[in-house]
């Protein structure tokens, strides 16, 4: 799993694919923040058992 | 009478004593505001004339013998987070520049048909994406920021210009400002007190949550705003206790788990020593510590950012495009990370926060509570974009996020409360953790540390301005 963000351009055509203008000076850093976030969840999820499921009925019991 | 040093519950005593009204009171707390809050910048709105309406109608009711509660004629500041009937509610956003609900928020109808008197609107962070208040103060020393989100409130309470506030916490939104201001704040468990009304950050985080001066307001306030609603569905349908009832003082034979790996990692000198000390308060009135470990922390915060990101890029989804040079620009980059964040990240951040909270459960079984310092440090300067403890550096996003947000993740309820200074004068905070829909543990525990040390009784000089 690579920390190193994706290209810019990406960035900025797969925000055009919804529609939405990313300021330029702002690419830099959204590709480095959701590169290193998702590493670091993928990191984790990796050693979770497989079948291991998601919150997504939330229940803090 | 010092009515600006009244608790929620001494206001009470004096309201049915008759030795207070709540018109007195409120003209007090309003002439307070009109003195201290220019230095102190805590209010967006002052809701001067519906405060003395509602504490007029209090005063007659009382009179009648319509007595509704503690919180009857009680003055309360309201984040501006919170939809409140005819009053405009920005969320701190040009977004919403001219949004006023037509109806109140599930709380804020708890809280008016409590007979609470709703002194005003305070400061959030723009959506309460952040974790400080502009343009709003630290109370105790106007150089530094309040901390979190609900930094308007905390500011307000300890420079004793309203009895108690209501706010929310998404990722320690209450527990910061709390702990930085040197006031008592709870996040109850996910699902205690409904959300409807109150504007999005991120639908499985926030949290709804009561500030006070004391423990015993929390309980107060924590029983009113509680129970289930059929406009929230993550809201529980389950017996709301007497919180009064837990504060008893007694914590003899209460187990109190102290984290020996993560939450003492990176932490300033004062923060640890202070936490220090209040383990072994703890410990002398009976209570037995337990050193315990924490299950792996690696990710939690990277996956409570992702959830939060995400949700909040959808709820924003549409205002975005629409509107999108509205928003403060490092607001506006968060939610364009969240738009972009891919479904996997989010599922997987999901299914690291099942694992959380299975393993934080387990881990807590052998205590009641848990105990770690709220933040790593004490307020930080206005301005200041990095915090430096040691060898760590980070943003004030992730030093204020970093002992917090975990529990927004695993929906755990815990408090901030006060446990002493930093040597320049700024307050610590204590944050107490306790088991899902058990926070009454939390509430005892905080009110017998509180009942045996002063540093909940500590004013600011702000407090004492005149003009």
């Amino acid at each position: 799993m690579s920390d190193d963000p994706m290209n810019p351009a990406i960035v900025s055509e797969l925000a055009a694919t919804v529609n939405l203008s990313i300021a330029e000076v702002d690419r830099v850093g959204i590709a480095a923040l959701m590169a290193s976030a998702r590493a670091a969840v993928i990191r984790r999820a990796d050693t979770l058992p497989i079948e291991s499921p998601p919150a997504l009925v939330f229940d803090p019991r | 009478m010092d009515i600006a040093g009244l608790d929620v519950t001494g206001a009470a005593q004096a309201i049915l004593s008759r030795s207070l009204s709540p018109i007195d009171l409120t003209e007090h707390m309003l002439g307070r505001i009109s003195r201290i809050d220019p230095h102190l910048k805590a209010f967006v709105e002052v809701l001067s004339e519906q405060a003395r309406a509602s504490a007029k109608q209090a005063d007659a009711e009382i009179r009648n013998g319509q007595y509704r509660g503690p919180l009857h004629g009680i003055p309360i500041a309201v984040k501006e987070l919170y939809d409140i009937a005819g009053v405009k509610t920005r969320s701190g956003s040009r977004v919403r520049e001219n949004y006023a609900a037509r109806a109140d928020g599930a709380v804020i109808r708890k809280l008016k048909d409590a007979g609470a008197v709703l002194l005003g609107t305070t400061t959030t962070y723009e959506f309460a994406f952040g974790f400080d208040a502009p343009p709003t103060r630290n109370a105790w020393n106007l150089d530094h920021i309040p901390s979190g989100s609900t930094g308007g409130a905390a500011a307000a309470l300890a420079a004793r210009l309203c009895l108690a506030a209501v706010g929310s916490d998404s990722g320690g939104s209450i527990r910061t400002p709390a702990a930085a201001n040197g006031v008592a704040g709870i996040k109850p468990t996910f699902g205690r007190v409904s959300k409807a009304g109150i504007t999005v950050v991120s639908w499985s985080l926030d949290h709804p949550a009561p500030m006070g001066k004391t423990v015993r307001d929390l309980a107060v306030l924590l029983g009113v705003m509680s129970g289930v609603d059929p406009n929230d569905p993550s809201s529980r349908n389950l017996p709301v206790p007497d919180y009064t009832k837990a504060l008893d003082g007694d914590v003899r034979g209460i187990r109190i788990g102290v984290p020996s790996n993560y939450f003492f990692d990176d932490v300033q000198p004062a923060v640890a020593h202070a936490v220090g000390e209040a383990v072994i308060v703890l410990e002398r009135l009976g209570a037995v510590i337990v050193p315990l470990t924490v299950p792996s922390m690696e990710a939690i915060i990277d996956s409570w950012l992702a959830i939060a990101l995400a949700e909040a890029a959808t709820y924003h989804q549409q205002s975005l495009r629409s509107k999108g040079d509205l928003y403060a620009s490092d607001v506006r980059f968060l939610l364009e990370a969240g738009e972009l964040t891919l479904a996997t990240t989010y599922i997987n951040a999901q299914r690291v926060r099942h694992a959380w909270r299975s393993s934080l459960r387990a881990a807590m079984e052998a205590v009641e509570v848990m105990v770690t310092p709220t933040l790593p440090n004490t307020a930080m300067k206005v301005g200041q974009t990095m915090s430096k403890i040691g060898a760590k550096e980070e943003t004030v996003f992730e030093v204020s996020a970093r002992f917090c947000a975990p529990f927004n993740l695993a929906g755990f309820p815990a408090a901030s409360i006060p446990c002493g200074f930093a040597p320049d004068g700024l307050p610590i905070g204590l944050q107490i953790i306790g088991k899902p829909f058990e926070e009454e543990a939390i509430l005892r525990v905080g009110q017998a540390f509180e009942s045996r040390t002063d540093h909940h009784l500590r004013v600011p000089s702000i407090s004492g301005l005149t003009a």
